[in-house]
């Protein structure tokens, strides 16, 4: 019996639960597994990491702002291999400097692997900027 | 392959814009002779600073053969600008 279960029907005999939660817990943790075994979404088919930035057009303009950006993922990946090359008092100056500017960031875990995880999190991000009743959208995505 | 080909576009308001094909090739052929005088010199550098040549020449032509394929827009009521890497 595994782990979850047993804390499961422990929570269930002691009254803490009841039955029907438990059996919902049960038939999530048999769930879990096959969404858990999803392997972190590599991108294989993605060539490039995409921005796109739209604003709404200021007072007396008519046309808005618009920057698109298209960077090779492979660049990126490439950017991450040369970090490891950086002495480490080259990248301890870096998160110091980095730090100064109020940005709590490690180049020291900057790894492959997290590359791969951000931008999985990164994958068809979209924020809405509303600054002084100007309007902007930002969209992050790979392609 | 490193980037053979930059293309360039600028365009302000009211004035007639200009694009300019850049042959990055022709600069990588005049940086050859350069890169093969530098390189060992690098190389002997790079062993001193117990760093593995290799490792580093690779890392970096990893770095320039990935930048093909980039891409920079930017458009606003100023005007605009457009940057591609062949």
């Amino acid at each position: 019996m595994s782990e979850d279960r047993k804390q499961i029907l422990d929570m269930l005999a002691s009254g803490r639960i009841t039955a029907d939660e438990a059996e919902r817990l049960i038939a999530a943790m048999e769930r879990k597994p096959s969404t858990e075994a999803a392997p972190v979404r590599s991108f294989g088919n993605s060539k490039y990491l995409r921005v796109q930035i739209e604003r709404e057009p200021d007072r007396g303009d008519d046309s808005e702002t618009k920057v698109n950006i298209r960077v090779p993922l492979q660049l990126l990946r490439a950017g991450v291999k040369l970090k490891s090359l950086l002495p480490e008092d080259a990248r301890d100056q870096m998160n110091e400097a980095m730090r100064d500017k109020g940005v709590q960031f490690d180049v020291n875990q900057i790894k492959p692997e997290n590359l791969e995880e951000m931008l999985a999190s990164l994958n068809d991000l979209s924020i809405d900027v509303d600054k002084k009743s100007r309007k902007a959208k930002i969209r992050i995505f790979c392609e | 392959m490193p980037p053979m080909l930059m293309k360039l576009h600028i365009e302000r308001r009211g004035r007639r814009g200009f694009s300019l094909w850049l042959p990055l090739f022709l600069f990588w052929l005049l940086m050859l002779p350069i890169a093969i005088v530098t390189l060992p010199v690098v190389a002997l550098v790079l062993v001193l600073l117990s760093r593995n040549p290799v490792r580093v020449f690779g890392a970096y032509w990893g770095l320039l053969s990935a930048i093909p394929g980039s891409h920079f827009e930017a458009k606003s009521p100023r005007g605009c600008f457009f940057m591609h890497v062949y």
